[in-house]
């Protein structure tokens, strides 16, 4: 199974690809910069995709509008997702919630490296 | 699923989907006038400082210089020459709030962040985030780097904003830029100054935000 990263900050995703590899998950990671790259890749790949780590300000489409569309798609639905972003606020985590009530994590950026491996254990298969 | 057989996805019904979906996302409206722009400056400043402390103890060799200047217009957008904050190659990065996200499509910003950051010291800076080494000779890192930074001011600078009871806002995707950008950078409609506030390590100016802000913002 393969966990997909959608973040458009490239520093970022290497940031997490990195924290995931000296863990030694082993999954293979896809990415994408933006909520729009991140629907192409789900479209062909979503029966091998584990968990979306999501990050919510991109540009073309944001997180929160793709998590808004993917809950809606049964064949998405149940992929769990983790958002990691800057946006901290009580509000913020409750929209995501709103919008995904399954939502599986919600990390603050800049997060610890033990953190997000706890946050994506139960996931990964 | 091991040997059900998959169809792709109809791309197009799902991008349909997801605009339909993103448009049902709730409107925040405006209430009544909030604190100073000083008071807001002041709080940009220490979202900063909490930005460094928090992850690496790091803190600033002196106090924020704050400054108010006024802002350069052309056609409703900032000038910029980067060059002038450290006299050498700047990278620049620059993120936007407005009220929701169609706010935030329509370019009507509440609150426009600038970062800047001397190119050969971005990965220093990173460093002490706990980012992976970049090649400050490499554009698109400089300019990624510039930009990851400026989310993490903006997304501490949301919770001290949240302090004082301000609105929770919509964050903008970064854009950022080397030295200049030639048709400038979209700030609140209206605005004719800014806050500098200029950040020291060992006494020398290595970091500059910019925060240009409409009077009254939603709390």
């Amino acid at each position: 199974m393969k966990i997909l990263v959608v973040d458009d900050s490239l520093l970022d995703r290497k940031l997490l690809i990195r924290v995931l590899i000296k863990s030694g998950i082993s999954q293979e990671i896809l990415q994408a910069e933006d909520g729009e790259q991140a629907m192409e890749v789900l479209a062909t790949n979503y029966s091998d995709i584990c968990l979306i780590l999501l990050d919510w300000q991109m540009p073309k489409v944001s997180g929160i509008e793709l998590m808004a569309g993917i809950v809606k798609i049964p064949e998405l639905c149940d992929i769990p997702i983790i958002m990691v972003t800057a946006s901290g606020s009580d509000d913020n985590k409750r929209a995501a919630h709103q919008v995904n009530p399954n939502l599986a994590g919600y990390l603050v950026k800049p997060y610890k490296p033990d953190e997000l491996l706890v946050a994506i254990q139960p996931f990964l298969r | 699923m091991p040997n059900k057989k998959i169809n792709p996805l109809n791309l197009n019904s799902f991008k349909e989907l997801v605009q339909k979906e993103s448009s049902r996302m709730n409107l925040r409206s405006y209430s009544f006038p909030g604190e100073s722009s000083f008071t807001l400056a002041l709080a940009l400043s220490a979202a900063v400082k909490k930005t460094f402390y928090e992850k690496s103890k790091t803190t600033f060799s002196n106090e924020p210089q704050l400054e108010k200047k006024l802002v350069t217009v052309f056609l409703q957008r900032m000038r910029v020459d980067a060059m002038e904050k450290f006299n050498a190659t700047t990278v620049f990065a620059a993120l936007h709030f407005a009220v929701n996200q169609e706010s935030l499509l329509r370019k009507e910003y509440l609150l426009t962040l600038v970062v800047y950051l001397e190119r050969k010291y971005i990965p220093e800076f990173l460093r002490l985030l706990q980012y992976p080494y970049i090649d400050s000779d490499d554009d698109l890192e400089v300019k990624d780097g510039c930009g990851t930074l400026v989310n993490l001011i903006a997304g501490q600078y949301k919770k001290e904003m949240a302090k004082l009871g301000y609105k929770d806002m919509m964050m903008s995707h970064f854009e950022s830029y080397i030295n200049f950008v030639s048709d400038g950078i979209g700030i609140p409609q209206g605005t004719t100054e800014k806050y500098e506030i200029s950040f020291d390590v060992e006494g020398t100016k290595r970091l500059v935000v910019e925060m240009i802000t409409l009077p009254m913002l939603p709390k």
